[in-house]
């Protein structure tokens, strides 16, 4: 068969406009230009359906979440997160002469968590933006962790386990509890076995089931872990907090979400509840509640205002 | 240490915006190719979740390369084993210009052929043809999608009009 056009991609390149005038000529005087020009129109017509993404992205988030989150995290992420974080608790806690000596650090980005395994097969969950060391030559006699920001500790039972943070120190023997130690605040809450929490050269003991907290001007409070035993819930992937001024609810959602938020607002109200970390619309909409507050997420995701 | 890009797709965050920014146009890429609904929609979430999955060995700006490349390698295995039953429908004649129930019946039959036509063209040139023709894809934006040459996208469009324009003449003249 002859071939019916000079060139094997002209009537490709009719359709971008691009044919020399010889080309132009043979396309027009053929005798089927117009059957063409008919294909080339009516095609555009052709009905594609459109991808129902909600239901596809909830089948992905069930099949995705049956794999722990936590292994997926690189260690050369974390291992370059750390080198930073020295700098700073550096700067911060100069004079605190545990993370030196420690052998094995830890630093968790916004977003990030992680979880260690220690060499008595205690584990560590670490929340986002917190920073863990151990020594781990010494570890056999001396279980001592370096603790600053948020984490989750289940300890083998053995000799003492300590958990130092800048605010203070938590002893323990077997059991499984939560430290927390952000900006003006210092949190232990246990959940099985004792733990002996000291701040400010005084011991506090709690039994399973409690909590303390200390603030900055040396107050504290021991509360039931009933409802305390939801600040476990960011292992989950979710923040709850109770009676906690706005601006502190605002300053963990930059947190999980590696976002700034401004706020403009003048009051700082007490809320109650819990808002997710994989959702920032949700997240705010939780936040913000049914109060006359309107927040605007700038277009890269990364700026949040909030404002009346 | 600024990172306005996240290095791979692992966390939640970037691996939705991934899905937000892709899933779409990989659905369609895949109903050009397969002209099944549904098993396109399975296609995508495979390969989402493969690239979850694979998360730390994709790069952020590999991503979309990588949906594409895992999309196309599905579908393939999937028609070794079974036909892939093509149909495609067009969009109902617009009624707007007023015409005759002669030019309306050609019409339809044109229609008609030209959506035969179009699913019975061989994938590889049925996925150009309908990319550029609905999607207005450049041929240098599917020369990467597709991972051939320019060259190759053109040969592909011109030999898929010739075809389709083949098989309208042949069933029209009938």
């Amino acid at each position: 068969m002859e071939k019916e056009f000079s060139d094997d991609t002209l009537l490709a390149r009719w359709l971008e406009g691009r044919l020399s005038k010889n080309e132009e000529q043979e396309l027009f005087q053929h005798p089927d230009f117009a059957i063409y020009q008919k294909i080339a129109e009516t095609s555009k017509e052709v009905n594609t359906p459109s991808l129902n993404e909600e239901k596809v992205w909830i089948a992905l988030s069930e099949k995705r979440s049956a794999k722990p989150k936590r292994m997926r995290i690189p260690l050369w992420l974390s291992a370059a997160a750390a080198t930073i974080a020295i700098v700073l608790i550096a700067n911060f806690w100069g004079e605190s002469d545990d993370w030196s000596s420690a052998g094995v650090k830890w630093t968790t980005g916004a977003k990030v968590f992680k979880e260690l395994q220690l060499p008595d097969a205690s584990t560590i969950n670490m929340n986002a933006a917190s920073y863990i060391a151990y020594d781990e030559a010494t570890w056999e006699k001396n279980r001592t962790v370096t603790l600053e920001g948020e984490a989750f500790f289940e300890v083998q039972k053995g000799s003492t386990f300590t958990v130092k943070s800048p605010s203070g120190s938590v002893k323990v023997l077997g059991t499984s509890f939560n430290v927390r130690d952000r900006e003006q605040k210092f949190s232990v809450s246990c959940y099985e076995g004792r733990v002996e929490v000291n701040h400010n050269r005084k011991a506090h003991i709690l039994e399973a089931g409690e909590s303390i907290t200390f603030h900055e001007n040396g107050q504290f409070e021991k509360l039931e872990i009933a409802e305390e035993m939801q600040a476990k819930l960011w292992l989950e992937g979710k923040t709850h907090y109770e009676n906690m001024p706005l601006s502190e609810v605002l300053e963990e959602l930059e947190r999980q979400y590696n976002i700034e938020v401004e706020s403009e607002l003048k009051e700082d109200p007490k809320l109650t509840s819990t808002f997710p970390h994989d959702n920032l619309e949700t997240a705010l909409k939780v936040i913000i509640g049914p109060k006359d507050i309107k927040y605007e997420i700038e277009e890269d995701g990364k700026k949040v205002r909030i404002f009346n | 240490m600024t990172s306005e890009q996240p290095k791979n797709t692992c966390d939640d965050h970037s691996f939705q915006q991934l899905f937000k920014k892709h899933a779409s146009s990989l659905f369609r890429f895949l109903y050009y190719k397969s002209g099944n609904q549904s098993l396109s929609e399975d296609l995508v979430q495979e390969s989402f979740l493969r690239l979850w999955k694979a998360c730390q060995n994709v790069a952020f700006a590999k991503a979309k390369a990588f949906l594409f490349k895992v999309g196309t390698n599905l579908f393939y295995d999937h028609v070794k084993h079974e036909k892939v039953v093509t149909r495609y429908e067009l969009n109902p004649i617009s009624k707007e210009k007023p015409r005759t129930p002669e030019e309306l019946l050609r019409e339809e039959e044109f229609r008609q052929q030209l959506e035969q036509a179009i699913a019975s063209l061989p994938e590889g040139q049925r996925t150009v043809f309908l990319l550029s023709r609905i999607e207005d894809k450049t041929y240098k934006e599917m020369a990467e999608m597709l991972g051939i040459s320019v060259k190759a996208v053109e040969k592909r469009m011109h030999k898929a009009l010739t075809t389709i324009r083949a098989f309208i003449k042949e069933n029209l003249e009938k």
